[in-house]
C-alpha cells in the first residue's frame, strides 16, 4: 500500500476542518494534514512547493465549494496553471455540505477533480481516495 | 295649372325629404365607421356627438348614464353650440326619485319629446327651466336589452319641431351609440380581466422564485452546520471518555448547535418579513431622529473605527413607510460601512438622500474595503453570501435588506470599488 505523505483541507469552516484533521489522524490517513480557510492562501503553498519544496507536495486535496473572497471555482481557475506533472499525481477532491445536483454536475467539468464528496468526510471515503491512491 | 303646381309642390317636397333622408343615412354611415373601433371610445363620443348636434342644429347633445341602481342618471358627456349662454349651470345628474316621469317616458314611450317643454310633466318642466331649454328630445341607450341612461337634444333657441323622421333617425343613431357602448364595456371587462389575469401571473412566478430561492437557501445553509455535527458525532468515542478526541467532538458540537440555531433564528426573519407586512402600518419617520437612535447602538463600532459620520438630510426630512424597516436597512448599512472598513483609514460615512419622481432615494456611502462587483454583482444580496473572510459576520445584512425595500416595494443598488468605498442607493416609494 502505497503511503500518502501530506493531505491539504481548503474550507472556510474551520469546524469542518477540524473533523477532516481529526479523522485523518485517528485513521492515519496521512502522515500531515494542512488547512487552509483560505483558497488563496493554500494556492500560495502549492506554487511554493511545487516550484521549491517537492517534499511538501500534497498527493490529496479536499476543496470546499462555497468560500468567500476565492471560492472552489476560482481556486480552480488558478490551480489549472500549476505544473502538469503536479496535477496529475496529486488528487482533487470537491469536499462540499451541498445536495444540490447542480454543484455536483459543475464539479464533472473540471478535469482535475476526481470525485464530489458530501460533507461529512467519513471513513468510507477516506478509504476509497486510499484505493484511487493506490492501495 | 293648378294641378301642374300641386304637382311641382309636390315634387320638390319629395325631392326635400329624399335629399334630408340621405343626409341622415350619410350621418349614421359615419357614425357606425366611427365606432368601428373603440380605442380612445371618449374621443369617438364627443365627435359622434359633434357630428348630429351640428346637423341638428340643437343648443346641447348629451349622454346620460344611469348611477346607484338606476336611481339616478349622470352626464358623462356633452357637447354644446357656440351659442349657448356659458353662464347656464349645466344639468350633470337627474334623480329618478324627483323627476320619476323622466324615466317613465323613457321607459313607456321610448322618448321624451316635446316643441315645447311647458307641455311636458311638471317634474321635467322644473328641470328643464332653469336651463332655458324650449324644446328636448331624449331616447334610451341599452346596454344587453335594458335602458342604462340616455341621449338627449334640448334647444334653448327655438322651439324646434322634431318630425317622425327626426326620431327615427336619432332612434338609429341612438342603436349604434347603445352597440358601441356594449362593445366598449365588454373591451374593458376583456381588458381588466386580463391586466388582472397578468398580475396573477407575475405575482405567482414572483412567488415562485421567492419559494425556490427560499428552498435552495435552506437546502445550503442548513445542510452545512448538519454535515459538521454529523462527522462530529462519529468522531465521538463513548467507549474511551477521557480521549481527547471526545473533547474536541463535544466542544465543537455546541458551536455547531448554536450557529443552527443562529440560522434558523435567521431564516425565521426572513419569513416573518413577508408576514408583518400585513400587519405593519406606514407612518412619517423622520430620519434625524432615528439616526439619534441608530448612532447610541452603532456607539461602541464607531468609537473604536474612529468613523467619521456625515449626515444630510436636507433635502427629504421624512419618509412615509415602515419604520421597522427603514431602521433596520438604516443599521445593516452603517454596521456593514464600519465593519468593512479599509485598514488604512478612518471610515468616512456619509448619509443623505434625494427625491425622485416616485421615491425617495436614500444613500450611504463609504470609503472602506469595496467589494469587487464585477465578480459578486449577483451575489451581493444573497443569502449567507460573505466577501471578506477577516471579520465576523453571518451574510444576512444585505439580504434582509433587500428583502425590506422590495416588500415595501422599493430597490436597492450598489456602486463599489475594491479598495475604494461602496455607495448603497435605497429607493423607497413615496
Amino acid at each position: 500500500m502505497k503511503k500518502i505523505q501530506t493531505v491539504l483541507v481548503i474550507d472556510d469552516d474551520p469546524i469542518n476542518n477540524v473533523i477532516c484533521k481529526t479523522l485523518i489522524h485517528t485513521l492515519r490517513f496521512s502522515e500531515v494534514v494542512y488547512s487552509f480557510v483560505r483558497a488563496k492562501e493554500a494556492l500560495d503553498y502549492l506554487r511554493n512547493a511545487t516550484e521549491n519544496q517537492p517534499e511538501k507536495i500534497p498527493q490529496v486535496i479536499f476543496l470546499d465549494v462555497n468560500m468567500p473572497e476565492m471560492d472552489g471555482w476560482e481556486f480552480l481557475e488558478e490551480y489549472d496553471k500549476l505544473a502538469a506533472d503536479f496535477k496529475e499525481s496529486c488528487l482533487l477532491y470537491m469536499l462540499s455540505s451541498s445536495v444540490n445536483r447542480e454543484d455536483m454536475r459543475k464539479s464533472e467539468h473540471y478535469k482535475y477533480i476526481r470525485d464530489f464528496i458530501q460533507k461529512p468526510l467519513s471513513p468510507v471515503s477516506l478509504e476509497d481516495v486510499q484505493g484511487s491512491y493506490g492501495g | 295649372m293648378n294641378v301642374e303646381i300641386t304637382e311641382v309642390i309636390e315634387h320638390t317636397k319629395t325631392a326635400d325629404r329624399l335629399r334630408k333622408y340621405a343626409i341622415q343615412q350619410e350621418i349614421l354611415l359615419q357614425i357606425s365607421i366611427l365606432f368601428n373601433s373603440v380605442e380612445d371610445f371618449g374621443k369617438r363620443v364627443q365627435e359622434a356627438l359633434h357630428i348630429v348636434g351640428n346637423y341638428t342644429e340643437v343648443s346641447r347633445v348629451y349622454i346620460f348614464e344611469d348611477v346607484e341602481e338606476r336611481k339616478a342618471s349622470e352626464l358623462i358627456f356633452e357637447w354644446r353650440n357656440d351659442y349657448i349662454p356659458l353662464n347656464t349651470n349645466s344639468l350633470t345628474r337627474i334623480s329618478y326619485q324627483t323627476t320619476p316621469s323622466w324615466k317613465k317616458f323613457l321607459h313607456q314611450r321610448g322618448c321624451i319629446i316635446s316643441a315645447d317643454v311647458q307641455t311636458l310633466p311638471e317634474d321635467i318642466r322644473q328641470l328643464m327651466m332653469p336651463q332655458k331649454v324650449k324644446s328636448m328630445l331624449a331616447v334610451p341607450l341599452f346596454l344587453k336589452g335594458e335602458i342604462t341612461g340616455f341621449i338627449g337634444f334640448d334647444d334653448c333657441e327655438v322651439h324646434k319641431i322634431w318630425e317622425n323622421t327626426d326620431l327615427e333617425f336619432i332612434t338609429t343613431m341612438s342603436n349604434i351609440i347603445s352597440h358601441a357602448f356594449e362593445t366598449h364595456h365588454a373591451a374593458q371587462t376583456l381588458k381588466a380581466m386580463l391586466e388582472n389575469q397578468s398580475k396573477i401571473n407575475e405575482e405567482l412566478v414572483r412567488q415562485n422564485n421567492d419559494l425556490q430561492q427560499f428552498t435552495y437557501i435552506v437546502s445550503h445553509n442548513l445542510r452545512a452546520p448538519i454535515a459538521n455535527l454529523l462527522g462530529l458525532v462519529s468522531l465521538y468515542r463513548p467507549n474511551e471518555p477521557q480521549l481527547e478526541i471526545n473533547k474536541i467532538a463535544m466542544s465543537n458540537i455546541k458551536v455547531v448547535s448554536q450557529q443552527l440555531d443562529s440560522i434558523v433564528r435567521d431564516l425565521n426573519e426572513i419569513v416573518e418579513i413577508k408576514e408583518h407586512l400585513i400587519g405593519e402600518t406606514k407612518e412619517n419617520v423622520y430620519l434625524e431622529e432615528e439616526l439619534g437612535e441608530l448612532f447610541n447602538l452603532l456607539e461602541r463600532q464607531i468609537y473604536f473605527a474612529e468613523a467619521q459620520i456625515e449626515v444630510d438630510f436636507s433635502k427629504v426630512s421624512h419618509i412615509f413607510t415602515i419604520r421597522k424597516y427603514l431602521i433596520s436597512i438604516l443599521l445593516h448599512l452603517l454596521s456593514n460601512a464600519l465593519k468593512y472598513k479599509h485598514p488604512e483609514r478612518h471610515p468616512i460615512i456619509r448619509l443623505s438622500n434625494e427625491l425622485t419622481d416616485n421615491f425617495v432615494c436614500l444613500q450611504v456611502s463609504d470609503n472602506g474595503l469595496g467589494i469587487d462587483l464585477k465578480k459578486n454583482a449577483t451575489k451581493i444580496f444573497g443569502f449567507h453570501k460573505r466577501f471578506h473572510s477577516h471579520v465576523e459576520g453571518k451574510g444576512i445584512g444585505l439580504y434582509l435588506v433587500k428583502l425590506q425595500i422590495e416588500a415595501l416595494g422599493g430597490w436597492v443598488e450598489v456602486q463599489s470599488q475594491p479598495d475604494k468605498g461602496s455607495v448603497f442607493k435605497v429607493y423607497f416609494p413615496r
